[in-house]
Parts: C-alpha cells; structure tokens; sequence
C-alpha cells in the first residue's frame, strides 16, 4: 500500500536546489537556470518565429519563475512549472511580435540559429510552411514531434484542451505534408 | 514527455522526411559557450530584476504621501455627499413628525370640542330569528321572484 515513490538522486538534488533558491540563495538559482535552460529553450523555440525571441522568452521566463519562486511548492515538478511559465512568456512575445511587425514575417520566421544541413531551397520551403501554418499548430507539432511532449502536456504548457491538440497536430502535419510534398518528391 | 510517441494521430502519421527538417530548423544552439553566456544573461536579468524591485518598491509610509496627493480629495468628496445625503434625510424625518404632531394636535382640539356620545351607548346587533322558506331557491333563481 506504499505511495512512495522512489526518489532520484537527481531529484533531490533538484529539490535541495530550489529550497535553497527559496531561500535567497542566487547560486542555487543559477544551478536551476543551468539545468533547465535548454528544455526552457526548446519550449519556448517551438512557440514563437526566431532563435532571439526564444532566447528572450528564456530570460523573462526565468525572471517570471525568480520572482514567484516563493509561490512554489516544492513537491511539484520544478521543470514542468517553469515550462508553462516560459511558454507564457513565450506566447505573450509571439502575440506582441504579431501585432507589431507583421509585415516582417516571412524573414524573421526562416532564422534558425544554424545553418541546416538542408539545401537553401528546401529551408525557405520549410519556412514558407511554417509560415502559413497557424501559430499554435506550429507550436504543437515542434513540441511533439520534435521535443516529445505528449498531447496532455502540450495542452497544460499552452493553454489548449488536449483534443486541441491532438486536432492541432493532425492538421499541422497534413498542411506541411502537402506543402512540402512536391520537394519530397523531387528529391 | 515521449519521443517515440508518433504514432497515428487521427490517422495522419509523422512524415520521417518532414520531422527531420523541422529538427533541424528548430536544432538548438550545440556550442557549450553559448549556453554559458545565456544562462550568465539570465543571472544578470535576475539580478537587475531584484534591483529594479528594490529600487521601484515603495516603502511603507509612501502610501500615505500618494494618499494625501489624490485620495484625500476623493474622500472629502465622498464624505461630503455623505454628509448632505444625511442631512437631506434628517430634513424630512423632522418634517415628517412636525405634519404628524400638527395633525394630532388638530384631532385633539376637534375632539375636545365636540365629545362623542359613545361612553353610555349600548350596540345592539339584530339577528333573524330564521330564514324564510324559500330562502335558499330564490338566492338561487332571484329573477323568477
């Protein structure tokens, strides 16, 4: 009849590093930062058009979690709380950078940080997909089919119900699919 | 989190060939240095945050100055609707027991004047004895009688 589950020394250590954080301790903060900084990278990547956006989505959403750190409660998932606290962060950035240069957004959409493997064609075809697909059904499909976030997560990280996503991520294959079809083929 | 969960959906599967390109648009940055920086740019980002909250957070008694400046005025608006409001109602509560008071001292001088005859009076009801017999017809049909 025991609920306990076995603990990870990892998790420990994470929890020791978030008690200490609650604490003041701003060493123990940056070792939370060092840990999570590129899951929260990738989250907040799959949401929003450009390598910098994501990166400021980063930083505000780890100065979001610092200042309600003291609202935490250690025994949830630290890294799933800071997840929807970046995907926030990173869906109010998407949402200003949609009102305030929308006419830009077939450049800052294809900035990935490097250079792909891929010849230039088949990245601005990419991009162009991208780029009319809908903002949360990109977001949805980067999260699951590149990240491996399952539809109930992805749901709680955006705000969606979980068949929302599920819808979301049918229809965002299928449009990329056709978009991106005939290349396929030529290749 | 589940990397291998790209099964059917809805019955539209994950293109491999499609998967793989947006892997590599969305690759995050794999220099080490890089990471670094950020999380040094994260730390600073803290840190200003915290001295941007120390220097903006009020301190205690600074309510009170804000308090002065604009609600002062604010409250002396309201209290002195508040008073009127009172006043106003008091107003017609007088006026009220002053009509009430005249009128019963009018009733008392008419009464003086002119005393009712009821102390030594008897009232007598009159009561039939029984009703006719065709009582109860006629009630019934009134226009054939």
């Amino acid at each position: 009849m025991g609920t306990d589950r076995p603990v990870s020394a990892e998790a420990l250590a994470e929890r020791e590093l978030v008690l200490s954080a609650q604490a003041g301790d701003h060493t123990a903060f940056a070792g939370l930062v060092h840990r999570h900084q590129r899951r929260a990278y990738a989250v907040a990547r799959a949401i929003v058009l450009s390598h910098d956006d994501a990166e400021d989505a980063v930083q505000e959403g780890f100065l979001h979690a610092f200042r309600a750190l003291e609202r935490f409660r250690p025994e949830q998932a630290f890294g799933a709380w800071l997840h929807r606290i970046v995907a926030n962060a990173a869906l109010d950035i998407a949402r200003r950078r949609k009102v305030r240069d929308a006419d830009e957004l077939p450049e800052t959409l294809s900035s990935p940080h490097r250079d792909p493997a891929e010849s230039g064609e088949l990245r601005t075809r990419l991009a162009r997909a991208l780029g009319t697909l809908g903002e949360r059904q990109r977001a949805v499909i980067v999260l699951h089919d590149i990240e491996g976030y399952k539809h109930a997560e992805i749901g709680t990280l955006l705000g969606i119900p979980e068949g929302t996503a599920r819808s979301d991520l049918h229809h965002a294959r299928a449009h990329l699919r056709r978009q991106l079809s005939n290349l396929r083929s030529e290749k | 989190m589940n990397g291998n969960e790209h099964g059917n959906e809805h019955g539209q599967m994950a293109d491999q060939r499609v998967t793989d390109l947006l892997r590599s648009h969305y690759a995050a940055p794999l220099d080490e240095t890089y990471w670094t920086g950020l999380e040094a740019r994260v730390m600073l980002g803290v840190t200003r945050g915290i001295v941007r909250l120390n220097t903006v957070r009020p301190a205690w008694w600074s309510g009170f100055g804000e308090f002065r400046a604009a609600d002062i005025r604010n409250g002396a608006l309201i209290a002195a609707t508040i008073a009127l409001l009172v006043a106003g109602a008091t107003f017609v509560r007088e006026a009220e027991l002053k009509a009430t008071a005249r009128e019963m001292a009018q009733r008392a001088a008419v009464e003086s004047a002119l005393p009712l005859p009821l102390e030594d009076a008897t009232l007598t009801s009159r009561l039939r004895s029984r009703l006719p017999e065709d009582a109860p017809e006629r009630y019934l049909h009134p226009l054939d009688y």
